[in-house]
């Protein structure tokens, strides 16, 4: 009865959120295509900041020569951030191309980007992971919702290359649920995490606001958080790909969101006032509650998982040990519809799984996504939860013991050795 | 800049609306399968109670050599499906849902009548077949009725001519509690093989070496 009670709470939660956010899609169903690029292109600086990159900058920097862009409106910085490896070196290789190349001591992504906004002499500016791939037409994109003053940055679809491993395939839908929550976010007005690779900002505001905040893990969400507390927007061009390499292995994958979800509590912490106030709109009484919501949610949920799969399997093994494992006889082989479970708990369950598929579908459909993904869904339809969960535990720990989670420099520097 | 969105209040009880209807119907919908799982159990056991009418008619009608005439088997997997959806229906629905309740009450009376007419026809057409009644509570209040059921399910589909009844202790009706008198059962679990009463747990040894004193076969 307890556990019954607090899964139709937590149920209420994640069915209605699920119909908020598709509600909000299908109100702007209207609005989903991005507004023309200016007639006249505006300057772009994209800063790469790097640090022991060496394996995959080469990519990044390529991706971005390729952009359809005039060259001469296009300003790439490589910011190489005291690597020990032939970062530096790789990066040189590109100055033929007009490519500018800094070197400084370590300092961190945040120091390595401010080192470049002081540099950038575009009217925008952008930033790209060196593990991140930018597809051509992205930048075009996205340069028309800047039209309006208001808008101080816009978010592509951040999404990952064809995966190799099960961590990979996990990312891949993690990653597409991230492009159909960011667009409804937009029309929220509350995104709240403007991702590393290619966000482009309107430089006017680090002029005005100051640059990264070097004090954070995740200055992608200070910066989000920043711009939603001057009072600006940030919006999102759905079909502006740019691509991402998954992390390969399980400890890589755990670091990188435990320092994700460390980051986002500390800076929710810094932008605590945004909470639950009413001037803030759907960022403030919606979106920042129900993404703790959600992890109480999670937890809950897997916390009666693994009860409900102790107590089940204590008793079977208790029974299976009094019949001295006599399994083959205790079989039932008999199919009968009757055992199908059809409790008002699965039938909401099976509505709350339609509308995730769809949920899928639909940041397939709008980022133009081709790869197929049925196994990675069936994977992250088991895992992602359970992982959710453990990365969240993991996070909250190192926050309590204030625990360095590093940049991801070093997340990539391990992947790259264990994936060797 | 000031460029702030505002709330719509009216968005949020729209999806209140909808999440609340979903529910609702969820709700209505597992409801309507469980009233018609039980509609089911008890469709069996109305399907039993004519099965074992004709049963006890046609043993009385063949005048001549009735013994070797009776099959009870089918009878008796019936009861034991019965018996297996009644369980499902009391892990899904409680044991004190009073659908259930209503089940189990009607589901004893059914077993009292087949034991009873099993133990007519062992005594007459002189059959060795071993009568096990078992006397349960629920979780709570036995740690090892489970696994006493469990092990005399192993019994039953290991052994010839092995029938076994369940009885929830709890339940009462004159009957049962006639019963319960009759074999001296002080609690749960209790067992009573044929004549005997063991108010105690057992294992499955120690039934082995009862019914294999009583000469019942294993399958092989």
């Amino acid at each position: 009865m307890f556990w019954d009670i607090v899964l139709y709470v937590v149920s209420y939660f994640g069915v209605f959120a699920a119909v908020f956010f598709l509600l909000t899609l299908f109100e702007n169903r209207h609005r989903i295509r991005n507004p023309p690029p200016p007639k006249i292109l505006p300057k772009v600086t994209v800063m790469v900041p790097a640090c022991n990159e060496e394996k995959c900058l080469g990519k990044t920097v390529d991706s971005l020569l390729k952009l359809d862009y005039p060259k001469k409106k296009l300003e790439i910085i490589i910011i190489d951030d005291g690597s020990k490896d032939n970062t530096l070196k790789v990066a040189r290789s590109y100055e033929k191309y007009g490519v500018r190349v800094f070197t400084k001591p370590n300092g961190g992504k945040g120091d390595a980007l401010n080192y470049g906004l002081k540099r950038a002499t575009g009217e925008f500016v952008a930033c790209l992971d060196a593990d991140s791939m930018v597809s051509p037409d992205a930048l075009k994109k996205m340069l028309g919702y800047f039209k309006r003053e208001s808008v101080a940055a816009v978010t592509p679809s951040l999404k990952c290359t064809a995966p190799k491993t099960t961590w990979q395939r996990i990312q891949v839908i993690e990653f597409l649920l991230g492009v159909y929550l960011r667009k409804v976010f937009a029309y929220l007005g509350s995104i709240h995490v403007t991702p590393g690779p290619f966000t482009v900002f309107r430089k006017q505001f680090f002029d005005k606001y100051g640059g990264y905040d070097t004090s954070t893990c995740t200055e992608d969400i200070e910066i989000s958080l920043r711009i939603q507390d001057k009072g600006y927007e940030i919006e999102n061009a759905v079909d502006a790909n740019v691509y991402a390499v998954a992390m390969p292995t399980f400890m890589t994958t755990k670091r990188q969101r435990v320092r994700w979800y460390k980051g986002f509590m500390e800076n929710t912490q810094k932008y605590k006032h945004l909470i639950f106030s009413k001037r803030y709109g759907n960022l403030g009484l919606f979106v920042l509650p129900s993404a703790y919501l959600s992890v109480l949610t999670a937890t809950v949920m897997v916390i009666y998982s693994i009860y409900v799969t102790i107590d089940k399997n204590y008793q079977r093994y208790v029974n299976l040990s009094s019949v001295d494992f006599d399994i083959w006889r205790m079989l039932d082989f008999k199919w009968d519809t009757f055992y199908i479970d059809q409790s008002p708990l699965m039938i909401i369950g099976l509505f709350a799984l339609a509308i995730g598929i769809s949920m899928i579908y639909l940041a397939k459909r709008l980022s133009n996504e081709k790869q197929s993904l049925t196994w990675s869904y069936v994977i992250f339809m088991f895992l992602y939860l359970p992982l959710y969960v453990y990365w969240w535990a993991g996070a909250i720990h190192a926050r309590l013991k204030n625990k360095d989670t590093g940049w991801r420099g070093r997340e990539r520097k391990e992947a790259e050795i264990k994936y060797a | 800049m000031n460029h702030r969105q505002k709330v719509n209040p009216g968005k949020y009880l729209t999806v209140f609306a909808i999440t609340t209807l979903v529910f609702i119907f969820g709700i209505l919908v597992g409801n309507y399968f469980s009233s018609q799982k039980l509609e089911q159990i008890d469709d069996i056991g109305q399907q039993l109670k004519t099965d074992t009418t004709a049963m006890e008619l046609q043993y009385e009608l063949i005048a001549e050599d009735p013994c070797s005439h009776l099959n009870s088997t089918p009878l008796a997997d019936e009861l034991y499906e019965m018996a297996s959806k009644l369980d499902y229906m009391e892990n899904r629905l409680g044991s004190d849902d009073p659908n259930v309740l209503e089940l189990k009450r009607y589901y004893s009376l059914l077993e009292l009548r087949h034991w009873l007419f099993m133990k007519k026809t062992n005594k007459e057409c002189n059959k060795t077949s071993a009568l096990i009644m078992f006397f349960y509570k629920n979780e709570e209040e036995c740690d090892s009725c489970k696994e006493q059921g469990y092990i005399l399910t192993w019994i039953r589909r290991n052994y010839k001519d092995v029938y076994v009844y369940s009885f929830d202790y709890s339940i009462q009706n004159a009957a049962l509690d006639t019963l319960k008198k009759i074999y001296k059962i002080e609690g749960a679990p209790a067992v009573v093989i044929d004549k005997d009463t063991y108010n105690n747990f057992m294992s499955r040894a120690e039934i082995e070496k009862i019914l294999q004193e009583k000469g019942i076969e294993m399958i092989k």
